[in-house]
């Protein structure tokens, strides 16, 4: 007994004595380091900090500051390059800012495990750029700058990023809900944007043959499924998208309903599955082309994945998705791809579109507080705003990617357009920065692949001008709910839509008959609290309303 | 001397073979649906839905774009290494611990077994793993993928059971000739157990080339990446989407290939595992006391 005792407690003290040794833990103040970056800045900053009117010069001078960069490295370029310290034009941006920047790659696919272990565990690199950041932290940036895992940016944006500034003050679509900055974003003007990529997608060869020209009223695109279950054995003419595809505008715009919010012409804030009558009308076409054989009777049960490969295979005529990967899969299986125009109602409507081409493209880079050099961070991430900056983002290295052309215009050179070992669709990842916050120049005018092959930018910008498109019924983009608004209408909506969807498949489907339209279906969303959700966006609608008068 | 058999005995037989060679069919025959897929055109297994007996148009386009990736060779010889150096210290830890605690007389035998077997059903989770493997000083480097996970509880425990099997009368021959523990483990122990460590050997073996978690939250340089790792990346950027829709020599490596790819990395992974069974097997066949003198 006494032995046992002996030594349990000498087992007890040994233990005792390995957990008082413990490593050290390194924890960073975030304030550390500003202090004496102050004073070390001072030679880089050309005047005293005092808004508008600072001008940064690059190169930074004085020694070479290095920061970590936390980006995923995109698929295309990962068996080109095994880092894009690799690519050109982050090299030249390096070298025409003086910094160092170490890339750091997650495995492609565990982006977000990997950075919630990398935000855990306090050791964070300087920079991240990842596009879901605010979905991903839970919080959102808010919370991030709270909790003092990024920096809050608004005190740094005025005085180190004099470029990126002017495009996003007082902008609500670049601060958090509560009116701060955390992160620098892709910005792009909304009027030289690249036009919509989804699209309805058939076949040439099937339009060709059935005479018909881009069908472009709701009569003329029947015909064509008509021609389709007439002349073709074992195809079926069309078929819907999953639930949560974002092209189903395509079809409820047929209808003036836009399958979101959006206001009518009375002024009135609507949301396209519970728009009345037109919704309605737009559930009755949908039944009628189910009951023809129009729609394909697996609908329900298709994922993207099945409805591509079916059309690739010639199994279906027409799918809803993005035009230029239909294209490539078309091309692939052995036929060309042909999109339609909006689908107007008749001869003589509109139709109306619910493009929203936000200046706020995403790519949401933060500085996080591990970062010992924030002002030299905000100044490199500003560079990509300047004129020198986003042409080496936008079109790589100048002189040996593109040159300007007599009329002052880029140009790209065979080395970007013809490069020997891999296509431009990977070049465009390897001599360009084609994810980064930047000031975007649209795809149209610099994506090396659409610029190379003619044929394909012709394709893209198909349909682009058509006159009886319009967007009247759209909300505009500076309506804003707070985030109690916001937190509030999405419980509300989440079981709303899910139900409108449920109902959609059973409509269409012919499991109820459309009578029972207004009955249950509305009366079942209403019970739902829709009207609280409409009137806070009716609020929010209002609200921007009068400030824009005021203006 | 030939026996001559009862009719339930033979009608036994035959069910018996029936029932077993249809599951065996079963098993083989998804391995057999990867196989000939792999072989297949693009075009043909996106949109093929059944049953392959052959390659639906024979082509090497599946292959041809995943040996093309130049990490693939380095994939192969990081799981390898990993493989070899994880088996080998992986097994050295279990025997060790296994005949430890198979020892009547271990001090504490019975709060150290619980404390190891408590680890099998309770575990810290991915971010306190991970911060006590940063904190270690093991991040970025390939002992990452092996200090951690040295030891099985699992297998660990299959093992000491198997220990403990062995009569005691070895140990205490072996003791009487003046062997310590070391060489009672490694001179008597482990050949008689030689089945079990065979298998425990396969386990670890396999655990090892299909692991790519770790690696992945782990690993900062892409050389060190191991084969599963390296093929995820390759069906991934497989499956991403062609956003320009030029249509061009490189285009092939878009959504038509994402099937095909997935069934060419099943193969590209399995087949080398396929290769070394069959000479772990014979150890599975024959009993555990092979070898020795019972009694």
């Amino acid at each position: 007994m006494k032995k046992m005792i002996k030594v349990l407690s000498f087992t007890l003290a040994l233990a005792l004595l390995f957990s008082a040794c413990s490593a050290e833990n390194k924890v960073d103040d975030p304030n550390a380091g500003t202090a004496d970056q102050v004073a070390d800045n001072t030679k880089t900053a050309t005047t005293s900090p005092t808004g508008e009117g600072t001008t940064v010069t690059y190169p930074f001078e004085g020694e070479t500051v290095t920061l970590t960069y936390w980006t995923s490295l995109h698929p295309n370029a990962a068996s080109y390059i095994s880092s894009y310290a690799e690519n050109e034009a982050w090299q030249k941006v390096m070298k025409d800012t003086n910094v160092n920047i170490e890339f750091e790659h997650p495995a492609a696919g565990q982006e977000k495990t990997t950075l919630s272990l990398l935000i855990s565990s306090g050791d964070m690199p300087d920079i991240i750029q990842y596009g879901s950041f605010s979905s991903t932290y839970s919080g959102g940036m808010e919370a991030a700058i709270n909790e003092g895992v990024i920096v809050d940016l608004t005190k740094y944006l005025p005085d180190y990023a004099p470029d990126y500034w002017p495009l996003v003050k007082n902008n609500i679509l670049f601060q958090t809900p509560d009116g701060r900055y955390a992160a620098f974003y892709k910005v792009i003007d909304p009027e030289k944007a690249d036009s919509n990529w989804r699209k309805m997608v058939t076949r040439k060869d099937f339009l060709t043959e059935a005479g018909i020209k881009g069908p472009d009223t709701l009569a003329e695109l029947e015909a064509y499924f008509q021609w389709v279950i007439d002349n073709k054995k074992d195809v079926v003419p069309f078929t819907l998208p999953i639930a949560s595809s974002s092209c189903w505008p395509l079809l409820t715009g047929i209808f003036d309903v836009i399958d979101n919010w959006y206001v009518d012409l009375d002024g009135k804030v609507q949301w396209g599955r519970a728009a009345g009558e037109n919704y309605l009308e737009y559930l009755t076409t949908m039944r009628k082309w189910y009951e023809k054989g129009y729609i394909s009777k697996d609908w329900t049960t298709m994922v993207e994945a099945d409805y591509k490969a079916a059309y690739a295979s010639g199994k279906i005529a027409m799918i809803l998705g993005s035009g230029a990967d239909l294209r490539t899969l078309a091309a692939s299986a052995g036929f060309e791809a042909q999109t339609l125009p909006y689908i107007k109602r008749d001869e003589n409507s509109m139709y109306h579109a619910d493009i929203i081409t936000s200046p706020n493209q995403g790519d949401s880079t933060v500085i996080t507080t591990s970062c010992k050099n924030v002002e030299v961070a905000v100044k490199f991430l500003n560079y990509a705003y300047t004129k020198e900056g986003y042409m080496t983002y936008n079109y790589g290295v100048e002189g040996l990617s593109w040159n300007y052309d007599a009329k002052g215009n880029p140009v790209y050179t065979d080395h970007m357009l013809k490069p020997e070992e891999f296509g431009t669709e990977n070049a465009n990842y390897i001599y360009r920065i084609h994810f980064a916050p930047k000031y975007l120049i649209a795809d149209r005018l610099s994506h090396p692949s659409l610029l190379s092959d003619p044929e394909s930018l012709e394709f893209k910008a198909q349909w682009d001008n058509d006159p009886k498109v319009d967007s009247v019924l759209r909300l505009p983009v500076g309506v804003q709910l707070t985030s109690d608004e916001s937190a509030k209408r999405s419980s509300i909506m989440t079981d709303i839509s899910t139900y409108a969807m449920e109902m959609q498949a059973r409509y269409i489907n012919g499991e109820i008959p459309l009578s029972t339209y207004e009955s249950e279906y509305l009366a079942t969303i209403k019970s739902m609290k829709f009207e609280e959700a409409r009137e806070i966006t009716q609020a929010a609608y209002d609200r921007y309303m009068a400030n824009a008068s005021k203006k | 001397m030939i026996e001559s058999r009862s009719f339930a005995e033979r009608l036994f037989d035959i069910i018996n073979v029936m029932l077993i060679g249809t599951l065996s069919l079963v098993f083989i025959y998804p391995l057999y649906y990867c196989l000939m897929a792999s072989f297949s055109e693009p075009a043909n297994v996106l949109s093929n839905i059944g049953l392959y007996w052959r390659p639906l148009g024979f082509s090497l386009d599946g292959y041809k774009v995943v040996f093309n990736n130049p990490n693939i060779i380095n994939g192969y010889i990081n799981t390898t290494i990993n493989l070899v150096i994880g088996t080998s210290f992986c097994m050295l830890m279990t025997t060790i611990g296994a005949y430890a605690l198979s020892r009547r007389n271990l001090y504490f035998k019975r709060i150290i077994t619980f404390f190891v077997v408590f680890t099998m059903y309770f575990g810290g989770g991915l971010i306190p793993t991970y911060l006590v493997v940063k904190g270690v000083g093991l991040y970025n480097s390939r002992w990452a993928l092996i200090l951690p996970s040295a030891i099985s509880t699992w297998n660990l425990i299959v093992l000491k059971t198997g220990f403990q099997r062995v009569p005691l009368s070895l140990n205490e021959s072996a003791v009487i000739d003046g062997a310590n523990d070391f060489t009672i483990l490694f001179r008597i122990m482990i050949p008689v157990s030689k089945a079990t460590i065979a298998v425990i050997t396969l386990f670890y073996a396999v655990s090892y080339w299909n692991s790519w978690f770790a690696a992945s939250i782990y690993l900062r340089e892409r050389k060190l990446y191991p084969l599963q790792l390296v093929l995820r990346e390759i069906l991934i950027s497989n499956t991403v989407a062609n956003t320009s829709g030029v249509i061009d020599a490189n285009m092939s490596e878009s959504s038509l290939m994402g099937e095909l790819i997935r069934y060419c990395s099943i193969i590209v992974s399995t087949v080398p595992i396929l290769c070394i069974y069959p000479f772990v097997q014979k150890y599975f066949v024959k009993g555990i006391m092979m070898g020795s003198i019972k009694g």
